[in-house]
């Protein structure tokens, strides 16, 4: 996606007669890459849906007050990635309070059963290792391995060094090759 | 890269219903519609609405204040230390209100990564990285870049 686009989009948004073209300019931009981003996060597509309506929502509410002092594709990442941790919190917290268990890794056989996963034995064992990872490597590894993002552009979703992405990411390659050996031996 | 990641790159084992991001799309401009209505879509209790409203934003504005000072007289030595004054609290937590939820306390937590315990390799190129990554790996110490 080339900055000046978003550039331009920005000045539709923040304009009073091009902003409701504006909307459905950046929705059809950004909904895919989001929503594929916090499917892999989340894996049920119910709830990726809710928190990707969220995430343009805010993204609606915020955007006079964005200041491009980041790309936009990096600043509507960070709110998606907020809304994710939000969503996964939440839900850890209700399991909890009506006695589930929580934090027992991916559940195959309900991934197995679900019409919208078409996955097969590989793929499971890939996101089975990914979910073995801490909530902030498993964002760095999905930026990095599915989107394809820059270390430059994950720091700036994730307000931390492009050192300790790199040191993150790698550390989660090597835990996911483990884990993918040790279960297809 | 491993085998394994190298021959999964670029699948995706997830589909959505058909139709599904022009409704996502059609969905999200709706919710937005609805929540651009004026609040005299609240009818006949419009006025009593716009008072409850003020009234609780008065209300946790003072709760909010109450905490800050709290804050502040606090001994740790990393406490907050406030330059604006009172009443300039007071207003900027009126004015802003509608924009706490606890859900964004919550956002704000998520993120607080260690960067402190963070080697600066920010300019090593991917097979220095690796290099001293495979030296490091063997240390003990290593499972704390497991919470970066």
């Amino acid at each position: 996606m080339h900055e000046e686009d978003d550039i331009l989009l920005l000045n539709q948004l923040r304009s009073p007669n091009g902003r409701e073209k504006g909307y459905r300019v950046l929705l059809s931009r950004y909904q895919r890459r989001i929503y594929w981003y916090v499917r892999r996060y989340l894996y049920d597509h119910e709830d990726a849906n809710d928190v990707v309506q969220n995430t343009f929502i805010k993204i609606f509410r915020g955007i006079d007050s964005y200041q491009g002092q980041s790309r936009l594709s990096t600043w509507i990442f960070r709110i998606a990635t907020n809304e994710a941790l939000t969503f996964i919190g939440k839900k850890k917290k209700a399991a909890l309070t009506v006695g589930e268990r929580v934090g027992e890794g991916l559940d195959v056989n309900m991934l197995r059963a679900d019409p919208y996963f078409d996955g097969d034995e590989l793929q499971l064992r890939l996101l089975e290792a990914i979910e073995t990872l801490p909530d902030k490597q498993r964002i760095v590894f999905t930026l990095r391995y599915y989107e394809e993002m820059r270390y430059r552009e994950i720091a700036g979703v994730l307000d931390t060094s492009v050192g300790a992405l790199k040191a993150s990411y790698h550390h989660a390659v090597k835990k996911i090759e483990r884990h993918i050996n040790m279960t297809t031996q | 890269m491993p085998e394994g990641l190298k021959k999964l790159k670029g699948t995706n084992p997830f589909r959505v219903p058909e139709g599904y991001f022009q409704e996502l799309e059609d969905n999200v401009l709706d919710r937005w519609g609805q929540e651009q209505q004026p609040l005299k879509n609240h009818g006949v209790g419009s006025m009593w609405y716009r008072w409850m409203a003020i009234g609780g934003a008065v209300a946790a504005a003072a709760l909010l204040l109450v905490f800050f000072r709290g804050l502040e007289s606090s001994d740790r030595p990393e406490a907050i230390t406030w330059e604006l004054t009172e009443q300039e609290l007071l207003n900027y937590v009126t004015e802003n209100i509608s924009e706490f939820s606890e859900e964004d306390f919550y956002s704000l937590e998520s993120l607080d990564f260690q960067e402190d315990l963070l080697l600066d390799v920010d300019d090593l190129d991917s097979d220095q990285f690796e290099f001293i990554y495979d030296q490091l790996a063997e240390d003990p110490e290593l499972d704390l870049w497991e919470e970066i």
